[in-house]
């Protein structure tokens, strides 16, 4: 029996499997359209970045401790309201710490609840110790932490007054050697009094940035190619005069800029447009889409918006029943928004406004009674060489399948694979940290022996499915019965915890690594290349904790790093998906296991109904 | 000559000296809404009865199939000919793949389509994840009908059918061979689809000549043999 993609993908692997560097292999790539519609809606469009700012009610202070007296010492004020406040203490040797928090006025007898709890998703085996000032315990409070020897950490605190930071970049086009701007603010009613920043580099090179008197933005120009982690710490003052110390944290790639695309050539047959940039000789892979406009009696209409993986040729294709279906006159076509992106960042790497691409005696074909699935994802689509390595699992078997696909730094299959039946497949890359491509193509290899498969995955599985959907050809697009994708607990629009992850980073190693993909930003620039008819594909459900009298998160370190309602992982806004089928948000159930919820993929009723919809 | 539509077995095979070699069509369908075995490289193999007068010779053939199947890139079908010339309809529509449809071809349900060569859509070119037939129309067959040109249609047809990959199965609910063919008539030595003295004197001509025509017998000779054999035809006249 001939496997899933084993005549171009598995045996030029095996040739080449005592190669050091990872083969190229040809993978077969979509002719991806979206119609007018989805432009005007702004769903293949980049968003204002002020529109997704990183949001922050605590502040992450490092400990840097100090001797004295034989010690090693670190103390903070903090100013606590009536709302009280909320201490974890982030070491990577908790034990070494010991720790005191007292009010200044010691006339009174303070009260505190403890505990520990891991900081789920950053540092999910490490449990912390966490502190809590009840209410009506208004005053200033010092924390101090000794040790007998150095042992630095973070101390994240929620308190003082309720406010919130916000700061965003001015550009999603992070790029090396040209300069990102991180503008902040403070809710209504509250100013910033000032503005810092601590930027690693990728190489670990930290440096400081100050804002200028009187204004809110840090800017800074990054020499390297790859992830920054930064954390910006705004001092302000609220509206009643009281102190705000807040702090956000950031994760911003910047990418190795790409050879420029220039004015494109174009090449029209009876059924297709081909708009051909120059080469990128690097052959690094980028996603490549614009918006074609033409017009109608000197009207501007939107054609379409087209976009696919491109390699060394950088080409895009309209199929031409869009120009017949849209009506324009071929002589005043343009391409509008033309983006490069990075395949694993996202960022992107060029944005061309417009550029004229006009056509005269071009035969159109008759205008469509309807749009059909070909003219959305091209007829066959082109091979584009890219590294893979097919692993076979042993519960990956052949036929169709179900495939349950777990999330970013996982190290089991999520679900309770008993609430399941029929022909299923266990997606298993355990304890990675992959781009959603490099995660889709990991899901295109294992699927390999299937003839087709739905998928039900779990946090960035979802996302990964959704990336294999839009942009791949794959077993996923034959795969029948009533829901392609289903997804639980998945961060559409990302999580604060990839920011968080990579400053926390610093101290517990990265783990699986940090993930560009899964930040605010990487999100919207990954969303933007998605369009409705893949989101249509999709059915999502997202869960929080059960709000109770007593308690109202569920993992308390992130609660701190989260806004509410939040899964531990991931807020609710962060979960949805514009154009996809949001089936429901349910309370009392957390993002995994060792929450104080159960995780919510162990709901049996849910993964009954998920197995009873699937497409397989 | 325009062809008459009608079963083979019932066509007014119209016997008159002024006809010379005329066309006739005719669809022969079987309906045996059959399995087709899942991942067998026998299948199924089908006889198609015609009947049809040894003057008879093919001049066009079309097949219209209807199959319901899971998976239409598992599937491999061929039909023969009575005098045994094998043609390939379809043979794993999207194998070898070149990125789409996959590996694994087609994956699209159904066939409701005939098999013509006067079409200009290639039966494998079709492929859709969406439509239902994904094969359907009039669509070119891998090999040409035309193979069957000039053999005659009398005797058993042979459809077969093989599903060559697991986990899809499906049925053969109808095929249809719709046959053209012609009625040769010999004698009719001029072509203009009249038998008279113009014809005796073509032969004759031609028997003078000595061209490969005249040699009614198909011996290699050109003798008596071949006057009165062509002089017979002429007595009979032509179908």
């Amino acid at each position: 029996m001939t496997h899933w993609l084993s005549a171009f993908l598995i045996a030029p692997l095996i040739a080449c499997v005592s190669a050091s560097a990872q083969p190229l292999t040809p993978i077969p790539v979509k002719h991806i359209t979206a119609p007018p519609s989805d432009i005007s809606a702004g769903l293949v469009k980049l968003p204002d970045p002020s529109s997704i700012p990183v949001t922050s009610h605590s502040a992450l202070l490092p400990v840097h401790m100090e001797h004295i007296d034989g010690r090693w010492a670190w103390s903070t004020t903090l100013d606590v309201q009536q709302r009280g406040a909320r201490i974890a203490l982030l070491s990577a040797q908790p034990e070494s710490w010991s720790t005191t928090l007292l009010p200044n006025n010691q006339a009174r007898i303070p009260s505190i609840e403890t505990g520990t709890d891991s900081l789920a998703w950053v540092a999910p085996d490490r449990e912390f110790k966490h502190l809590s000032i009840s209410e009506n315990q208004e005053g200033e409070w010092t924390l101090t932490l000794n040790a007998d020897h150095d042992a630095p950490g973070f101390v994240l605190i929620d308190s003082g007054p309720k406010s919130t930071l916000s700061t965003h970049v001015n550009t999603l086009s992070t790029l090396q050697s040209l300069p990102i701007t991180l503008h902040s603010s403070l809710d209504a009613g509250s100013r910033i009094t000032s503005l810092a920043a601590e930027i690693t580099s990728p190489s670990g090179l930290v440096s400081s940035e100050r804002a200028q008197h009187g204004t809110t933005s840090i800017t800074f120009i990054p020499e390297e190619v790859g992830s920054y982690s930064i954390r910006v710490t705004a001092h302000g003052v609220s509206a009643n005069g009281s102190d705000i110390l807040l702090t956000t944290q950031h994760l911003i790639d910047a990418a190795p800029q790409a050879p420029l695309l220039k004015q494109a050539a174009v090449q029209s047959s009876d059924a297709q447009i081909v708009f051909t940039f120059d080469p990128d000789d690097s052959q690094r892979r980028t996603i490549l889409a614009a918006e074609v406009w033409g017009q109608i009696d000197g009207q501007p209409t939107a054609v379409a918006w087209i976009s696919n993986i491109v390699g060394q040729s950088r080409t895009l294709t309209l199929d031409t029943r869009w120009i017949a279906a849209s009506g324009v006159d071929p002589s005043t076509l343009e391409l509008r928004e033309i983006r490069l992106h990075d395949i694993d960042s996202m960022v992107p790497l060029e944005i061309i406004d417009r550029m004229q691409v006009p056509l005269t005696g071009m035969p159109l074909p008759q205008a469509p009674s309807k749009i059909t699935q070909d003219m959305l994802t091209g007829k066959q689509g082109s091979l584009v060489p890219a590294e893979i390595t097919p692993q076979i699992t042993q519960s990956a078997g052949p036929g169709h399948r179900l495939m349950l696909v777990h999330g970013y730094c996982t190290d089991a299959v999520p679900f309770t694979v008993s609430h399941f039946s029929g022909d299923l497949a266990l997606f298993e890359d355990f304890e990675q940290s992959r781009s959603h491509d490099a995660f889709a193509l990991e899901l295109l290899s294992q699927s390999s022996p299937m003839k087709s498969f739905g998928v039900v995955a779990h946090s960035q599985g979802g996302m990964a499915a959704l990336h294999l959907r839009t942009f791949y050809w794959s077993g996923l697009d034959w795969a029948r019965g009533n829901r392609l994708i289903q997804t639980v607990g998945a961060p559409y629009q990302g999580t604060s915890l990839a920011g968080n992850a990579a400053v926390l980073g610093d101290i517990f190693g990265f783990g699986c690594g940090t993930n560009d993909n899964m930040t605010y930003s990487g999100s919207a620039n990954w969303l933007s290349l998605i369009p409705t008819w893949a989101r249509d594909d999709v059915y999502y459900y997202t869960t929080s904790f059960e709000d109770g009298f007593f308690f109202d998160y569920c993992n308390i370190v992130t609660d701190l790093l989260l806004s509410d309602p939040d899964d531990g992982v991931i807020e609710r806004s962060a979960g949805q998906l514009s154009g996809a089928h949001n089936m429901g948000h349910l309370e009392g159930w957390c993002h995994s296991d060792g929450m104080r919820d159960p995780g919510q993929c162990t709901d049996q009723n849910r993964n009954s109904i998920m197995n009873q919809e699937a497409r397989r | 000559m325009s062809p008459t539509i009608a079963p083979l077995k019932a066509w007014p095979l119209a016997l008159s000296m002024l006809a010379s070699a005329s066309a006739h069509a005719g669809d022969h369908c079987i309906t045996p809404n059959v399995p087709i075995p899942d991942n067998s490289p026998t299948g199924i193999t089908l006889p198609i009865e015609v009947s049809a007068a040894a003057s008879e010779v093919v001049s066009s053939v079309d097949l219209q199939l209807l199959i319901n199947h899971d998976w239409i890139g598992d599937l491999a079908i061929t039909l023969e000919s009575p005098a045994g010339t094998i043609i390939t309809l379809l043979d794993r529509p999207g194998i070898p793949s070149n990125g789409f449809p996959g590996p694994f071809g087609c994956g699209g349900q159904d066939l409701n389509a005939t098999f013509t060569d006067n079409t200009l859509i290639p039966a494998e070119s079709l492929c859709s994840t969406t439509a239902t037939p994904v094969i359907f129309g009039f669509v070119i067959p891998n090999m040409p009908m035309d193979s069957f040109t000039s053999e005659s249609p009398d005797g058993q047809w042979l459809l077969r059918i093989s599903d060559l990959s697991p986990y899809d199965s499906g049925s053969l609910i109808q095929a249809c061979l719709q046959l053209t063919t012609n009625i040769e008539c010999p004698a009719d030595f001029t072509g203009d689809e009249n038998l008279n003295f113009l014809d005796v004197s073509a032969f004759l001509s031609a028997f003078g000549n000595q061209e490969t025509a005249a040699d009614f017998t198909q011996d290699g000779n050109y003798n008596f043999l071949d006057v009165s054999a062509f002089l017979s035809a002429f007595g009979a006249g032509c179908p």
